[in-house]
């Protein structure tokens, strides 16, 4: 916990502020490690090859007790054996990752090449660089070193260097992200506005630090807030936070003749409770500690966490800043954003939970992207609001707006859906009971699923809305995981109506919205054809015109000019 | 419901708005490349079927009734389906946006405006080739927004695609 010193001031610093010269100036030079033969290679941090030695020093240890100590009649304690190979493995190719790694920042891009046998040779452009990212382990953290991510929202242009030292991290974040020098860089000290540290572990407690002014052109949208922890804490899921641990030490303590799941009966009685009521006590006593792991986790992970906006010269950004020990820092550029989406699984839903995130072109909507796009993490839905209408500021939020229910014909569908699924399930295992594939009850599962069809039905229907807000459009859909869309109406690259023969009897029809943001496409399912009409032609009036007429007029209009 | 006729209206709409449909149909001879592409996948799939049928004696309780049901189904399709497909499917590009109905039972309008199309392409598979006939694709930054236009005389589309190409290139616009 040494990290973090050389922070706070630099938001007085500014130094190669103003390098990002544009690409067009000077004549294009080929990517490619023999460019720019006078700017020279750096290295990672020399720090590395310490931080290496101790980690190759304690995976060799399990080896030397396994084959030293443990070495029984029955052979060596393999278990030990293998994780002191994988251990001593990732070290010596973290070793030669250090040894064979260089980078360099020229007017254009920033390079980096890898590789022992096979050299390896990436870039970004400098002016399609994102973010600019640094994390910590507590390996890093002890050798006062930052993992650095430089991301250009295509995961296969992204790269990190593992590791750099702090200044040289800041110096390199700096240079690249020049909009967002007043940043004080993600500080590793638990501070919270003096707010008292909450259930932390022991090293976390009593910890006193302020925290430093914002600068004054940053705009703080969201700040942790500690029932955050709660909303987290109690995940079904909890139990493998226990589970997961309690397993592995099983697998590490059988070498030594320590049988734990034995121990375990033991403790709650297997014999005398028998397996139901046993499970029943050991998940009464394994939640708790789930629960508590999963706040510990949520705590370490988004300690501090600012959502801010860094309304500087040129670009403004989102930025998120979060973590304890593994400090995390997202930048999203702000032309980008096109719209905000709310994610609300069933419970959440009950519960008022909600997670945000912004659509935006350019992510990938990846799993590693995800992160960069999700801009909240569960909170309840009054305060997802506040920030949403904080992030699309300059018109009043289309989250707010009130969505109007689509045709009751809709519903109608969705029930008759239910009904001939289940239907055709119970048909087909009915069939197969009588063949004798299946065992001849089997049909009744279709039975049992038609009232939780109809259920999910009618939850589908319920969840169904639109509206247009100001120059957004706004879709509501999802039975079990409903999802609130906000998308610009500049975002919109086209239109796809689709109408069934059924949907046309009952004039519906479903229209889907292709962008080049997030999701890539949008659908408002089975709203009435008016409605649908009338929301494409509310949000893009022009492009409406050129196949949507008044009714009457239009169609003789267009025979003439033919 | 069997074939709508030529004249009824495509368009459709509520009181006050109907969506009107695109100016040209598609050629000919779609009618009978939609067949024969129908034809030999039938051939192939109930093909394979059969011979399972034909092989293994333990399976034919079961298999029986789906390669009836799947047969029934393709029987449909070349009964119908080509010439529906025909009467509905209408194409147009103008200098804004390239404008499609297509689908038979489900029916389907599709619009992009020029200054969002990423790519155009022609294709013509063997079918296709023969009869001289080309499929148009028009690409988007969308995964589901890109238009395919099947079935139109090779010359078309390729003065389509020229058309298309250029009016792009004059296109101010980031295709995002």
């Amino acid at each position: 916990m040494t990290a973090g010193n050389s922070t706070s001031d630099t938001t007085t610093e500014r130094t190669d502020a103003v390098e990002a010269v544009p690409v067009e100036v000077e004549p294009e030079i080929a990517p490619g490690p023999e460019s720019h033969p006078e700017i020279p290679w750096e290295r990672l941090s020399i720090r590395m090859v310490w931080v290496n030695l101790v980690r190759l020093i304690l995976s060799i240890v399990p080896g030397m007790l396994a084959t030293a100590v443990l070495n029984t009649p029955a052979g060596p304690a393999w278990p030990l054996l293998i994780a002191s190979a994988v251990g001593v493995s990732a070290t010596v190719l973290a070793f030669l990752r250090f040894l064979k790694t260089r980078y360099r920042v020229t007017d254009e891009r920033v390079e980096r090449k890898t590789g022992w046998l096979v050299r390896k040779y990436r870039y970004v452009p400098r002016d399609r660089i994102r973010s600019v990212d640094s994390s910590v382990r507590l390996r890093h953290r002890l050798a006062g070193v930052r993992v650095v991510h430089i991301g250009s929202g295509e995961s296969r242009s992204s790269f990190k260097l593992d590791a750099l030292s702090i200044a040289t991290a800041e110096e390199l974040r700096r240079k690249l992200m020049p909009d967002a020098s007043d940043e004080p860089a993600p500080r590793p000290l638990p501070v919270a506005e003096g707010e008292p540290v909450a259930a932390g572990g022991p090293e976390e407690a009593g910890r006193e630090a302020v925290e430093p002014e914002p600068a004054p052109q940053e705009e703080v949208l969201a700040r942790f807030r500690r029932p955050w922890i709660l909303y987290e804490m109690f995940s079904v899921w909890a139990i493998f936070v226990v589970g997961g641990p309690v397993f592995g030490l099983y697998w590490f303590l059988q070498p030594f003749g320590v049988d734990l799941l034995d121990f375990i009966g033991d403790l709650v009685g297997y014999e005398q409770r028998g397996f139901w009521w046993s499970l029943v006590l050991c998940c009464a006593v394994a939640y708790p500690f789930g629960f508590v792991g999963l706040a510990l986790g949520f705590a370490m992970g988004n300690w501090n966490f600012a959502l801010v906006r860094t309304a500087t010269k040129g670009r403004p950004a989102l930025l998120t800043r979060r973590g304890l020990l593994s400090t995390r820092t997202v930048y999203r550029d702000e032309a980008r954003i096109r719209g905000i989406s709310f994610k609300e699984p069933l419970v959440w839903r009950w519960l008022g939970l909600t997670k945000t995130s912004v659509v935006t072109t350019g992510l990938k909507q990846g799993s590693g992207d995800d992160a960069a796009a999700s801009i909240l993490p569960r909170v309840r839905m009054r305060e997802a609001r506040e920030v949403a209408a904080k992030v699309l500021a300059g018109e009043p939020s289309p989250m707010e707006a009130r969505l109007k229910r689509h045709p009751r014909g809709a519903l109608t569908r969705r029930l008759l859906w239910a009904t001939y699924g289940s239907a055709i399930v119970a048909g087909v295992l009915f069939w197969l009971g009588r063949t004798d594939v299946l065992p001849d009850w089997t049909w009744l599962v279709g039975v049992g699923i038609w009232p939780v069809a109809l259920l999910a039905a009618v939850l589908a229907y319920l969840a169904l809305g639109h509206a247009l807000s100001g120059s957004y459009l706004v879709v509501r859909r999802g039975a079990f995981s409903r999802t609130t869309v906000a998308l610009q109406d500049r975002a919109v690259i086209g239109w796809t109506l689709r109408q069934s023969i059924l949907q046309r009897m009952g004039r519906r029809m479903t229209v889907q919205i292709p962008t080049s943001a997030g999701e890539r496409h949008y659908v408002l399912p089975d709203a009435g054809t008016r409605q649908s009409l009338a929301f494409v032609r509310g949000s893009t009036p022009e492009l409406a015109a050129r196949f949507i007429k008044e009714a009457g007029s239009g169609g003789e209009n267009v025979k003439k000019r033919q | 419901m069997t074939e709508a006729s030529p004249s009824a209206p495509l368009g459709l709409g509520s009181e006050e708005f109907v969506i009107h449909p695109p100016r040209h149909r598609v050629d000919r001879r779609f009618i009978l490349w939609r067949t024969l592409n129908t034809f030999f996948w039938a051939l192939g799939v109930l093909g394979v079927l059969v011979t399972l049928y034909v092989l293994f004696e333990n399976i034919r309780t079961w298999l029986l009734p789906i390669t009836l049901i799947i047969g029934a189904v393709y029987l449909v399709n070349l009964a119908v389906m080509p010439t529906w497909r025909y009467l509905v499917h209408r194409w147009e590009t103008s200098d804004e946006a390239v404008y499609v109905l297509q689908g038979w039972l489900t029916r389907e309008w599709r619009i992009i405006p020029i200054s969002r199309i990423q790519r155009i392409d022609t294709e013509r598979g063997p079918l296709q080739q023969m009869l001289g006939l080309a499929t148009v694709k028009v690409v988007t930054a969308s995964s589901e927004g890109g238009i395919t236009i099947e079935g139109l005389d090779v010359e078309v589309a390729e003065k389509t695609v020229r058309h298309l190409n250029e009016i792009t290139q004059a296109t101010p616009g980031d295709a995002t």
